[in-house]
């Protein structure tokens, strides 16, 4: 297996606004992917249209190589977490876990247990009362239950506090360190994505506009500072993502994976994943930058 | 719990769909047994009355002791009917709505259609059981009442031998009350998939089917087949769905014969007083006016439940064909 998704085309509209345009990327297997963006760029739309909650308005996705979103194939192998943990909040937790082996092929009733009693989780109370970071951690034992080959996961952060993010984070992490399997998840918070992301993608009104490995990334992006007067000269030398001026300083995100690359009187510095994927968000324009990229810009579906 | 499993477990479906519905299905029961319960209270009650005052001895409740004696019965036992035929009338509709509204819409108004929908059973198999199996227990539920009913009326249909489209006679003779009731619950099913509301489809498929069933009962019925017309008089079991009045040279009056019954007015000796029936038929005979009745013969009963079951089964069959297909578009 060597993708984990790939869409063509892909675009989504409710009503007369679309919501994901012209989506093109391969997503590859065997990484912990971050699909990054701000809010409304087309996050969950993706996600939705990978796991077949949507449908296509154009172009096509594929999961594991080839399946059709929401086949029999697909749902059998792909796991999905939504946004705010959608279970059934009537039911207790043991219960939740019978409806998911009901409803599965595949599944691991045993480490499914485990995990909650290694978490602290009563199988006994309602998914109701438990606390949002307990919740998360139900539904996420809920599509690791399922044996899955790839994990997708909606925006499962955003509603945990900063230690139930800790904790969700290690427990997903020690999910991929045991069974390997490919994970993709949206977020909007960048902060943690250093940690455990290897891939990441950022998205912006519904298009792609940064997809790589993260080491490519950060390696083929330096942060230059130099005089603000020589600015308009440098920047003509390299692509520019982004460029702000403090004082007579400028300070220039530009494309190269040249460390040394630097003009004279100006420094060069590795740019942080955290500000490297803040800079594109705050450019919706910057991936059309014109000239020779080293980074790999929307994949090659 | 297995361990691990490979295949969809037994019944996994079946165990899902009763967790999520069993309060709504032991609701539905509970209520219905509170009904039964009392249906069949009262009707011990009424049949033992009728046996005691001797009705069962009677050949005619059209005249003598009989008809006072029916009369009599009448008053003491039934008058809790009224009550009983506003609920039952509103029955198919409330069940069938609070069944099947909730079916596909909680699931998209909570959000955990992305959790139901995302595991290895397929959404159309999904609801394709669902509907199946609340489908069939509301049928066997409501399918049951049909017999209950009718002895629990039996006395008052001995005496008053209802003509055959009486509403609830009617609706409990074959088929019909389940099937009014299946045809609110894929009402239900379908608007829920569309409003994507839980009250706002139970609204909208109770009024639906509501509304429907009062078309079919007041309006629609009739139409069913073609009349036939006599000028003799009906039996008690057939329905008269219209008169025209006929002069002496066989054409009928374009009034409707209100005309005539002003003169048979006018020539009583006092106006104010109840007129004997069959009086103004009399008098029309006298002067050789004939009344032509247009009615749907008793025998039709059969016809008519065929009729009416299949065009509103055909109607719920087509709901859930619709929301199914709906449902594998669908995305949200």
């Amino acid at each position: 297996m060597t993708t984990a998704i790939e869409s063509s085309g892909l675009g989504r509209r409710y009503g007369r606004k679309w919501a994901l345009r012209d989506c093109t990327l391969r997503i590859p297997a065997g990484h912990v992917v971050g699909l990054v963006g701000p809010n409304g760029a087309g996050k969950t739309t993706m996600l939705q249209l990978a796991v077949g909650l949507a449908a296509p308005t154009t172009g096509e996705v594929r999961v594991l190589d080839g399946l059709l979103p929401g086949s029999p194939a697909a749902l059998d192998a792909v796991a999905f977490v939504a946004q705010d943990a959608a279970l059934y909040r009537t039911l207790s937790v043991a219960d939740m876990l019978r409806v998911g082996r009901a409803l599965n092929r595949r599944w691991s009733a045993e480490r499914a247990q485990l995990r909650l009693l290694d978490l602290g989780i009563s199988l006994r109370s309602r998914v109701g009362e438990l606390s949002g970071g307990q919740r998360a951690q139900v539904a996420l034992t809920l599509a690791l239950a399922k044996s899955p080959q790839l994990l997708i996961l909606d925006e499962p952060l955003a509603a945990l506090d900063p230690l139930a993010r800790h904790d969700f984070l290690a427990a997903l992490m020690a999910a991929v360190a045991e069974d390997g399997v490919s994970v993709v998840f949206s977020s909007h918070v960048v902060a943690e994505l250093e940690r455990v992301c290897d891939y990441m993608v950022v998205i912006h009104s519904g298009r792609v506009q940064l997809a790589g490995e993260v080491d490519e990334l950060t390696a083929g992006h330096r942060m230059l500072t130099g005089p603000a007067d020589q600015a308009a000269a440098v920047a003509g030398a390299f692509p520019v993502v982004r460029s702000s001026r403090a004082a007579a300083h400028a300070h220039l995100l530009v494309r190269t994976g040249d460390p040394g690359a630097a003009p004279p009187g100006w420094q060069s510095a590795p740019v942080p994943l955290e500000e490297l994927v803040l800079a594109y968000m705050r450019e919706p324009t910057a991936s059309a930058l014109p000239g020779p990229a080293p980074v790999r810009i929307g994949g090659t579906a | 719990m297995a361990a691990t499993g490979t295949g969809l477990p037994r019944l996994g479906l079946t165990w899902v769909t009763w967790r999520q519905h069993r309060a709504a299905v032991f609701g539905l029961l509970g209520l219905l047994a509170v009904y039964a319960a009392a249906l069949l209270i009262h009707g011990l009650h009424t049949h033992a009355n009728f046996d005691r005052l001797g009705l069962n001895q009677c050949r005619s409740f059209a005249t003598g002791r009989c008809e006072q004696l029916s009369h009599t019965f009448l008053d003491d036992n039934y008058h809790l009917l009224q009550v009983v035929m506003m609920f039952l009338l509103v029955l198919p509709a409330a069940f069938g709505a609070f069944l099947g509204g909730p079916l596909v819409a909680r699931e998209l108004e909570t959000g955990t259609y992305r959790f139901a929908w995302t595991q290895g059973v397929s959404r159309t198999r999904w609801a394709a059981t669902k509907i199946a199996l609340i489908g069939a227990a509301l049928a066997a539920v409501t399918a049951a009442y049909g017999p209950l009913y009718m002895w629990w009326a039996g006395p008052q249909r001995q005496i008053m031998t209802p003509s055959f489209n009486d509403y609830l006679g009617f609706e409990f003779s074959g088929f019909l009350f389940p099937v009014h009731t299946l045809l609110a619950f894929a009402l239900g099913v379908l608007a829920g998939l569309v409003l994507r509301r839980t009250i706002p489809a139970i609204a909208v498929s109770f009024g639906t089917a509501f509304g429907l069933l009062l078309a079919a009962v007041f309006v629609l019925r009739r139409f069913y087949m073609t009349p036939l017309a006599t000028t003799a008089p009906v039996g008690s079991r057939d329905w008269v769905v219209g008169t025209t009045y006929l002069d002496p040279s066989g054409h009928a009056l374009p009034d409707g014969g209100h005309a005539l019954f002003l003169r048979f007015v006018a020539q009583l000796p006092d106006p104010t007083s109840d007129v004997p029936s069959g009086a103004f038929r009399q008098w029309l005979e006298a002067r050789h006016y004939k009344i032509l009745y247009h009615y749907q013969p008793g025998g039709r009963l059969w016809d008519f439940q065929l009729i009416e079951t299949a065009w509103m089964g055909g109607l719920a069959l087509a709901c859930l064909a619709v929301a199914l297909w709906l449902l594998r578009q669908r995305t949200d």
